[in-house]
């Protein structure tokens, strides 16, 4: 177990700094020159030159590769063109929005799997419906999803509040749910909720039906390895079957699909903070691209393939978990 | 009432809705199993033994229609509800099936899987003891992929027995456990064990310690023991009674001993003449004819008419339900036969049994050599730790004439597969050589021989492209083709038939077919007639037979089963954890073993002792990962002294026995 | 004796649904490629006063500049269409010669490849795609570079994982001892067992591509403003969500059904294979 935990470290560090690489590569390929960009047009050709210099852009490619990462393990990732603040105070800003979104999207879409996993698999039933509701959930875009809530539960019901955090356009950022709940508010826990429910359900219904119907499907082939029938045979009620012996068989599958969903859930939160104005990465990225701020745009892209490649490093340490039989093996 | 039956089925017809019609899997079934009783229940594949199995633990499914009466312990198994059909699971009965593999929760460690049954730390100590696992305390720690095939058999045994006797008095109206002996069955092991093929996936010296300890659990706990098997041999050392079934009926019953000697119904019969013999006194055997009905068609009147010799109109026409028989005047032992000749199989046998077959000829081989095996060894990496190797085959030296044939046999992971590779060229050796001498490669004959025919390809076209590879042209192909096919008794229209459009038998006819395309002198062939049933296997072997005799070609056999070793080859090599231990003509390994090894294999093969069980070669063989010093049976030798596990035995002459044994002196050496 | 009997032959009567459903999908894939050819004007005409409601002269009325909805939806769906096939494609090509590289070759090559394959699937494909729009651009031609990009290894990783279990099959090994060159072994043993996967991936793949190219053109990477492109045309159509709410609506939906298409007939396709693989 233990090994196993080492070897996929190793490979994380590998991965990020692959990622790294491939961030710079992409920033190195930009048309514009950032410096000329963000002193203007009238700047003068010695202080633009100076300026490059200090930046070390006259260098060559690799050394330049080395001054980008010794930058990043100072947290400097450059000033962002539009808000002129440093890339990473921004980021600071507008993560924990972020994170706190694709983390309820999480929860929600698990549970979502579970029931869909959990609901008539016994009998054998509905699998016909579970596939018509995974293809709808798999091909609608993400907007769809978020423009009909919005007209829907907003629009016309009027349950709940079209887009934001909180109802001050002031107190956005930051732990806006986690905050409440330490200070053991529920007023405020109760209003982020609020805010949270329709965004969060949106990005999470794909992955959750795609996750659950995965999960299922493997449930329903566990329930009838011999095991199973060892412990039918046993007298276990159908019950304990379920919960202590075939779920927990049938999870590997399924935390697979988690690890493909992963990415697609961190692209998802960015349209998704977009449709409802959730001050996060996503709208500071959707900002950025319009006005061509590239460096808050590679800060994001960073952001989100940290998070991706620690998240899916996880999912795979849970899958040595579920299985002991991976255990051995490197 | 102590003497009542612990388990009572009547009545019992089940059958499954399926695409191309109704399939019945029990029709009309009757059967009693009393306190302490073993019982095993005999038939092919299809014949309903294991549907019934699942009927008495209660467990049919729901897409079983069921009739009939099925009582366990006074509950009834059919309409009773599911809490109480549980219970009765919980508490009188144990199951164990047949693959040691998946029968093991692989997410569970074994200690936590044996307390799912109410047996926690101490109980499952006693309990893992009384199956005879080792090291116990280590063992409930460990996962079930940590151990061996015979280990998990014994582990899901004592997950069996976690079952305590006795019916929790509170639980229903009824008391059914009240018409029970208390003092018996409070002895907290199941009143009945329910194995169906519990050893079938084992090799055969864990088989016979599997069956043996059956045999304890009965004489000790009066367990009574429900065993489903295909394998007479194997039903006949442990059982009292045997139920003998076809086609989801039961067509003969009665003690064991006395089935055997004398069956009463011509499929009884038949079953026991197409056994592989493994006594040299034995008949040749003889195939059944034809093939199990389809159980979405069967015919109304008696199932196996189409197959029997003795089938008259009466046959075809009227179902025939078992009645008790006397045999010799004598009447109490039980016997019921469901046929209506019966009377003339019992006046005289000689009606059904054998034609004298054709017996393997030595006349055949030649000088010339068609493979030369040189001290060849090979490793690989250990699966699960990359620092160790894992010695597949050790220093092996194997020739072989034209003509001849060699049977491999060993038990699992003893090599044989890796020497098979090696032979026909599929891995190379990592020391040694491998010489197929003028003759050009040998070919192959898989044990799936549905999974070596290309499967969008028609079988007759991977014939014609052998053909056309060596240079024939497409006349000349097309006509050879029809010729292997006649040759290996396929019909040619089937020729256009994809490989998963053919049955099992001809599938493997399609296999050798194309594998003679190349016209190989040397044919190796991987337990062809593992997959298929009794009555099949004996056909490929013959073709195996007419093949050699007919174009001279070798044949290397690799297999498990030491009855079709003797059957197929002049000479037989037994391999023990990579190394050759014996090599001596088959008459004279099967008359006379001299390896320790060797004998106690043949000595746990139920099929060298009529009705009694085997004598078992204790353990199992040691890990082949890393190097071992010394003689590696030394662990389970009887005769064991200090040189043997130290030394290397060589593989030397011994009165034209070739042998690695340091007991056995070899020729002109005095001891 | 001989055995005749074939077992299992049996021939279906009737199409079977993949076959309906492939034709179905085909056909309307075959209406919209061709629609500038039977559409009444083009993506960029006014054809009436801006904000105009569906059903009131204009079956899906106009937009913020009073251009045709439908008329740019089915416009935009033809470039969803044309986009997600132009990327399947480059991925199908470079992952089925890496994959079958890397299979075939097996030892450092195969080692080589898989771990370059390994880092590309283990970085956010979409995340990165994002930025690379964004560096070389906007214009739909990058973006369709970018995702391709990261669509290949998934394709690689089938083909080579294909190839190395078919190479151990019995059949293959049974060819290769049956003196049959090695190219033969590999064109008319392996490769055809390779299809049926690859083509499955593919199919299921149609729908997560258009919805990927779709969420980029949302976020503004996909071809410059006038162009008709679902992703953007709903983006643009937000802020009058709450007045002219088909603007962004059909759009969205257009892409919903062309995505659902795409998914169905792969979920079809993956049937059939699991039920042949079971035979």
């Amino acid at each position: 177990m233990r090994r196993a935990v080492v070897t996929r470290l190793a490979w994380m560090i590998v991965v990020l700094f692959v990622l790294s690489f491939v961030v710079f590569s992409i920033q190195r390929t930009l048309p514009s020159d950032p410096v000329r960009i963000f002193f203007g047009r009238n700047a003068s050709k010695e202080l633009i030159a100076q300026k490059q210099h200090e930046l070390g852009y006259d260098r060559s490619f690799f050394s330049q590769y080395g001054l980008f990462v010794n930058r990043l393990f100072h947290g400097d990732l450059g000033t962002s063109l539009r808000t002129r603040r440093p890339v990473v105070s921004d980021l600071m800003d507008f993560l924990p929005g972020t994170l706190e979104l694709a983390g309820s999207a999480a929860f929600v879409g698990l549970l979502l799997a579970l029931v869909i996993a959990l609901t008539g698999a016994l009998r054998r039933k509905g699998g016909a419906i579970v596939r018509v509701i995974a293809i709808v959930f798999s091909s609608a875009p993400t907007f769809l999803l978020g423009l009909g809530a919005v007209l829907l539960f907003y629009r016309h019901f009027h349950w709940l509040p079209a887009g934001g955090r909180t109802k001050s356009a002031t107190e956005g950022n930051g732990w806006v749910l986690l905050r409440s709940i330490a200070k053991g508010s529920p007023s405020k826990t109760w209003e982020a909720i609020r805010h949270l429910a329709m965004p969060a359900v949106a990005l999470a219904l794909a992955p959750g039906v795609a996750i659950g119907r995965i999960l299922r499907g493997s449930l329903l082939d566990v329930l009838e390895q011999e095991h199973i029938r060892t412990m039918r045979a046993g007298g276990l009620t159908e019950r304990s079957i379920v919960l202590r012996h075939a779920l927990r068989n049938a999870l590997l599958p399924a935390i697979s699909m988690g690890g493909l969903q992963l990415g697609l859930l961190l692209s998802g939160v960015v349209v998704v903070e977009v449709v409802f104005a959730w001050p996060g990465l996503g709208l500071y990225l959707n900002q950025a691209i319009r006005l061509a701020d590239f460096p808050a745009v590679i800060g994001v892209v960073l952001v989100l393939g940290v998070v991706f490649v620690i998240s899916s490093a996880v999912v795979d340490l849970l899958q040595t978990v579920a299985d002991p039989r991976l255990r051995g093996r490197a | 009432m102590t003497d009542g039956p612990i388990a009572s089925i009547r009545n019992l017809s089940v059958e499954f809705a399926a695409k191309r019609g109704t399939i019945q899997a029990l029709r009309g079934v009757d059967l009693e199993i009393a306190r302490g009783e073993i019982v095993a229940l005999v038939g092919e594949s299809g014949s309903g033994k294991s549907v019934l199995s699942s009927c008495l633990l209660g467990m049919a499914g729901p897409r079983a229609a069921v009739k009939g009466e099925v009582v366990v312990g006074g509950v009834d198994m059919l309409n009773g509800t599911a809490a109480q059909r549980r219970s009765v699971r919980k508490h009188l009965l144990g199951a164990v099936f047949q693959d040691p593999l998946g029968a093991l929760n692989p997410t569970m460690r074994v200690g936590r899987l044996l307390s799912e049954r109410g047996l926690y730390r101490e109980r499952a100590e006693q309990v893992l003891r009384d199956v005879a696992v080792p090291d116990v305390a280590q063992r409930l720690r460990q996962w079930p992929h940590q151990l061996s095939g015979g280990l998990r058999q014994r582990v899901a045994i004592a997950f069996a027995l976690g079952a305590d006797g006795r019916l929790p008095t509170n639980n229903s109206a009824r008391t059914p456990t009240d018409h029970l002996d208390e003092a018996v069955s409070a002895g907290n092991t199941p009143l009945l064990l329910i194995a169906d093929e519990p050893t079938t996936a084992l090799d055969v010296s864990v088989q016979a310690q599997v069956l043996s300890l059956f045999d304890r659990l009965r004489r000790e706990h009066s367990c009574a023991l429900l065993l489903v098997t295909h394998d007479l041999a194997a039903a006949a050392s442990v059982a009292d009674r045997v139920v003998v079934m076809y086609a989801g009926r039961v067509c003969e019953t009665g003690p064991i001993a006395e089935v055997m000697a004398r069956p009463a119904h011509p499929y009884t019969a038949s079953l026991l003449a197409a056994r592989l013999p493994l006594t040299p006194a034995s008949p040749a055997p003889v195939p059944m004819r034809g093939s199990p009905p389809n159980p979405a068609a069967l015919p109304s009147g008696c199932a196996f008419a189409p197959r029997c010799d003795l089938a008259t109109d009466a046959c075809r026409q009227t179902l025939p339900s078992p009645v008790p028989v006397s045999i010799g005047g004598d009447s109490s032992s039980g016997r019921q036969v469901a046929c209506l000749h019966s009377a003339t199989l019992l006046v005289a046998p000689s009606t059904v049994t054998h034609l004298t077959s054709p017996t393997p000829s030595r006349a055949t081989a030649t000088d010339e050599t068609v493979l030369s095996l040189v001290s060849v060894s090979k490793s690989f990496v250990a699966p699960g730790n990359r620092k160790l190797r894992l010695h597949a085959v050790t220093d092996v030296s194997v020739s072989l004439q034209a003509g001849q044939s060699l049977a491999v046999v060993g038990e699992s992971g003893c090599g044989k597969t890796t020497l098979l590779r090696l032979a026909s060229g599929l891995a190379q050796p990592d020391d040694g050589t491998v010489n197929w001498g003028t003759s050009g490669r040998p070919q192959l004959v898989f044990q799936d021989a549905g999974a070596s025919l290309t499967p969008w390809f028609s079988i007759g076209r991977q014939v014609t492209e052998r053909l056309r590879a060596r240079g024939l042209g497409s006349n000349v192909s097309n006509q050879r083709t029809r010729e292997l096919f006649d040759l290996v008794g396929l019909d040619s229209h089937v020729a256009q038939a994809l490989p998963r459009q053919l049955s099992g038998g001809q599938r493997q006819r399609a296999a050798i077919a194309r594998a003679l395309a190349s016209e190989p002198r040397l044919l190796i062939c991987d337990e062809p007639i593992s997959a298929l049933d009794a009555s099949l296997s004996v056909r490929i072997l013959d073709l195996l037979h007419e093949v050699r005799r007919e174009l001279g070609v070798a044949l290397l056999f690799v297999t498990h089963d030491l009855a079709a070793a003797r059957y197929i080859a002049d000479d037989v090599a037994v391999m023990y954890l990579g190394r050759v231990v014996e090599r001596a003509p088959s008459i004279k390994l099967f008359a006379n073993p001299q390896h320790p090894y060797t004998v106690g294999l043949l000595a746990a093969s139920p099929a060298a002792h009529a009705g009694t069980l085997a004598p078992t070669l204790e353990g199992e063989p040691p890990s082949p990962i890393g190097q071992h010093l010394g003689c590696a049976f030394a662990s389970r030798c009887p005769g064991v002294h200090d040189r043997c596990r130290t030394e290397q035995p060589m593989l030397l002459q011994r009165g034209g026995t070739e042998l690695a044994c340091h007991l056995i002196p070899p020729d002109g050496d005095l001891l | 004796m001989a055995e005749a009997t074939v077992v299992g032959v049996t021939r279906h009567r009737r199409p079977s649904a993949p076959i309906v459903v492939g034709a179905t999908v085909g056909a309307l894939a075959l209406v919209v490629a061709l629609a500038p050819a039977w559409l009444p004007y083009g993506s960029r005409k006014v054809v009436g006063k801006p904000f105009e409601h569906p059903l009131s002269g204009h079956l899906l009325g106009t937009d913020s500049q009073g251009r045709d909805v439908l008329v740019r939806s089915v416009l935009g769906l033809r470039t969803s269409l044309g986009s997600a096939f132009i990327v399947i494609a480059i991925g199908l090509v470079v992952g089925t010669i890496i994959g079958l590289a890397a299979g075939f070759a097996g030892g450092i090559v195969d080692t080589v490849l898989m771990r370059i394959t390994d880092v590309a699937l283990a970085l956010p494909g979409p995340v990165v795609a994002l930025a690379i729009a964004a560096a070389l651009g906007p214009g739909l031609g990058h973006t369709l570079i970018a995702v391709a990009a990261f669509w290949w290894p998934w394709y690689a990783r089938i083909v080579r994982g294909q190839v190395q279990s078919i190479r151990k099959l019995p059949y293959v090994e049974a060819a290769s001892l049956g003196g049959l060159g090695s190219l033969r072994v590999a064109t008319a043993h392996v490769l055809p067992g390779t299809v049926g996967p690859v083509v499955i991936a593919a199919s299921l793949d149609i729908g997560a591509v258009v919805l990927v190219l779709a969420g980029l053109s949302f976020l503004g990477l996909g071809s410059p403003a006038p162009a008709a492109e679902l992703g953007a045309m709903t983006s643009q159509g937000l802020q009058f969500l709450f007045n002219a709410p088909w603007i962004s609506l059909c759009p969205a939906v257009g892409l919903f059904l062309l995505a659902a298409s795409g998914n169905i007939l792969g979920d079809l396709l993956r049937d059939r294979l699991a039920k042949a693989g079971s035979r």
